[in-house]
C-alpha cells in the first residue's frame, strides 16, 4: 500500500479516463495500440486504489471507536483529532469506492484486447462499448414484481460489446449480455426483527458474429457437433459467409467476470465451421 | 534477411514479418524482438518459453507443427491450411498463464499455447502472400497441382525450361 503511487497514478489519468472511473461507461472506436494503455492506465490506479481502500476501512474503523474511548480516560483535544482523522479517512475510502471499477477489467478485458491485437492488423479500428457499473443500475431493470415479501427483479445488462475488422479480412461483432435474476425475501419474526435474503441468478450469453470472405474461407459441409448450451447460425454467401454463435452459461454470482477462454472459445466455435475454399484454377 | 518464425494470430496464423534479431535456445528458430523472452543468459521465442513452464519438450528447428507458433522458415505459400479436430484426442490441460501478467512480454503466445492445447483448436495458416506482398495474380503461381507440381512445372506451362 503506497498512497504516493495511487496518487501518481491518479495524476497521470487524462480526462476521459477520470470521466470513464467515475461513470464507469465508455464508447468508442480507436486502434488497440490506443486502447489497451488507456485501459491499462485505469487498471494501473484501480490496483492501487484497492490497497488503498483495505487500509483507509481498517484505520478509519479503529479510529472512531479508539477516539472515544479514549476520551472517556482522557480530558485532552487528542481523542477529537483521532475522531476526525478517523472520519475523514472513512470519507476518502467513500470517495475512492465511487470510482472503483471492477476487477474484470484487468482480468477479463483487458487480456481479450491483448489477445485481440494478435489477431488484427496494427491499424485496425476497434469500437467498444463498455459498461461496468453492475447489473442493477435503474436503466438496466427490466420488471420488478411480487409482494414486498418476495420481490422478484430482472435486468438485463449488456456489458461488454464491440465489432473490428480482423487480419484475415473477417469482421468479428461480439457481445456478452447478462440476463440476471434478483430475488428479496423480506422475512419478519416473533420478536419483530425483520431480516433480507436476497439470491441473484444470471444466465450469461456471448453472442459472436463472424462475417468471413469467401475466398478465403468456405463453410464446411459437415459442419462440427455442438455443445448443447451453444447454437449457431450460418448464411452462406457467394462472396460473404456469415456465422452467428450464441452461447449461454449460468452462475449465481453476475459479478464475477468470465475467463478469457469463454469469449475466445465463442469466436472458435464460428470458425470451427469453417474450411479452406476450394481450389480456384485462372481461368486467363 | 532472416525473418521471424513465430506466428501472429489465434484463430488464423500469419507470419510476424519483423526482422529476426536473436536464436531461440529451444528451437534454433530466428526470431524478433518482440518475440524473443530472455530468462538469464538464454533467450527463447515465447513458445519454447511456454514449453518450459509447463514442463514438456521443446520443438525441433523444423517442427511444422503451426499450431505451436513455429514453423518452416520460407515455406511455400499456400492456402489456408483446413484445421483438423481429432474428437477422440484427449483434451490436455495446459494451466493459462495468469491474466493479470498480460503486460509480460510473450503473455499472448503463452496463453495460445495454452488454449490450443486445451481446446484443441487447429488455427487456419496464412503464409506470406498474407501479409500484402503477394497479391492474388502471385498467389496462384503457388497453387498445387493434384499431380503434386506447381503452375509453372513442365514444358506444357508457358515453354519455360531449367537452363
Amino acid at each position: 500500500m503506497n498512497i504516493g503511487n495511487a496518487w501518481s497514478a491518479w495524476k497521470g489519468l487524462d480526462r476521459q479516463q477520470k470521466e470513464f472511473l467515475r461513470e464507469k461507461q465508455e464508447e468508442a472506436t480507436l486502434r488497440l495500440d490506443e486502447w489497451i494503455p488507456h485501459l491499462a492506465k485505469i487498471v494501473k490506479f484501480d490496483r492501487e486504489a484497492d490497497s488503498i481502500r483495505k487500509f483507509l476501512g481498517w484505520t478509519g474503523g479503529l479510529c472512531l471507536p479508539a477516539g472515544i474511548a479514549i476520551a472517556i480516560f482522557a480530558e485532552s483535544a487528542i481523542p477529537l483529532v483521532i475522531c476526525i482523522f478517523g472520519l475523514g479517512l472513512l470519507v476518502s475510502l467513500w470517495r475512492l469506492s465511487k470510482i472503483d471499477v471492477p476487477n474484470g477489467l484487468n482480468s477479463f478485458l483487458l487480456p481479450f484486447l491483448v489477445l485481440l491485437r494478435e489477431e488484427t492488423k496494427p491499424d485496425a479500428a476497434v469500437t467498444l462499448k463498455l459498461d461496468l457499473r453492475g447489473f442493477d443500475a435503474d436503466d438496466k431493470l427490466l420488471s420488478k414484481n411480487g409482494p414486498s415479501s418476495l420481490v422478484t427483479s430482472l435486468y438485463k445488462d449488456s456489458w461488454f460489446s464491440g465489432s473490428t475488422l480482423l487480419a484475415d479480412g473477417a469482421s468479428l461483432e461480439w457481445d456478452i449480455t447478462d440476463l440476471v435474476r434478483q430475488r428479496r425475501r423480506r422475512k419478519t419474526n416473533a420478536r419483530g426483527k425483520t431480516k433480507t435474503k436476497t439470491k441473484t441468478k444470471a444466465r450469461r450469453t456471448f453472442d459472436i458474429h463472424l462475417n468471413v470472405r469467401g475466398k478465403d474461407y468456405a463453410i464446411k459441409a459437415n459442419p462440427p457437433e455442438l455443445d448443447d448450451e451453444i447454437r449457431q447460425k450460418i448464411k452462406q454467401g457467394e462472396k460473404r459467409s456469415e456465422i452467428r454463435i450464441r452461447t449461454q452459461s449460468v452462475s449465481t454470482d453476475p459479478t464475477v467476470a468470465p475467463d478469457v477462454d469463454e469469449l475466445v472459445e465463442a469466436i472458435a466455435s464460428a470458425y470451427r465451421n469453417l474450411t479452406a475454399p476450394a481450389e480456384e484454377r485462372p481461368t486467363a | 534477411m532472416n525473418v521471424c518464425v513465430v506466428k501472429r494470430g489465434i484463430f488464423s496464423l500469419r507470419e510476424c514479418g519483423n526482422e529476426a534479431s536473436d536464436i531461440c535456445t529451444g528451437c534454433k528458430s530466428p526470431i524478433c524482438q518482440e518475440h524473443a523472452v530472455y530468462s538469464s543468459s538464454m533467450v527463447y521465442c515465447a513458445i519454447c518459453e511456454a514449453k518450459i513452464r509447463a514442463g514438456q519438450a521443446l520443438p525441433s528447428a523444423t517442427d511444422p507443427k503451426l499450431a505451436g507458433g513455429t514453423g518452416v522458415p520460407g515455406a511455400a505459400p499456400t492456402k489456408p491450411v483446413t484445421p483438423v479436430v481429432d474428437p477422440n484426442k484427449p483434451v490436455s490441460t495446459t494451466p493459462p498463464p495468469a491474466p493479470e501478467d498480460w503486460e509480460s512480454p510473450g503473455w499472448s503466445q503463452r496463453w495460445r499455447y495454452h488454449y490450443y492445447e486445451t481446446y484443441s483448436y487447429h488455427p487456419f495458416y496464412y503464409n506470406s502472400w498474407s501479409v500484402g506482398y503477394y497479391d492474388d495474380y502471385d498467389r496462384n503461381s503457388f497453387d498445387v497441382r493434384a499431380d503434386g507440381s506447381f503452375d509453372g512445372d513442365g514444358a506444357e506451362a508457358g515453354g519455360f525450361s531449367d537452363s
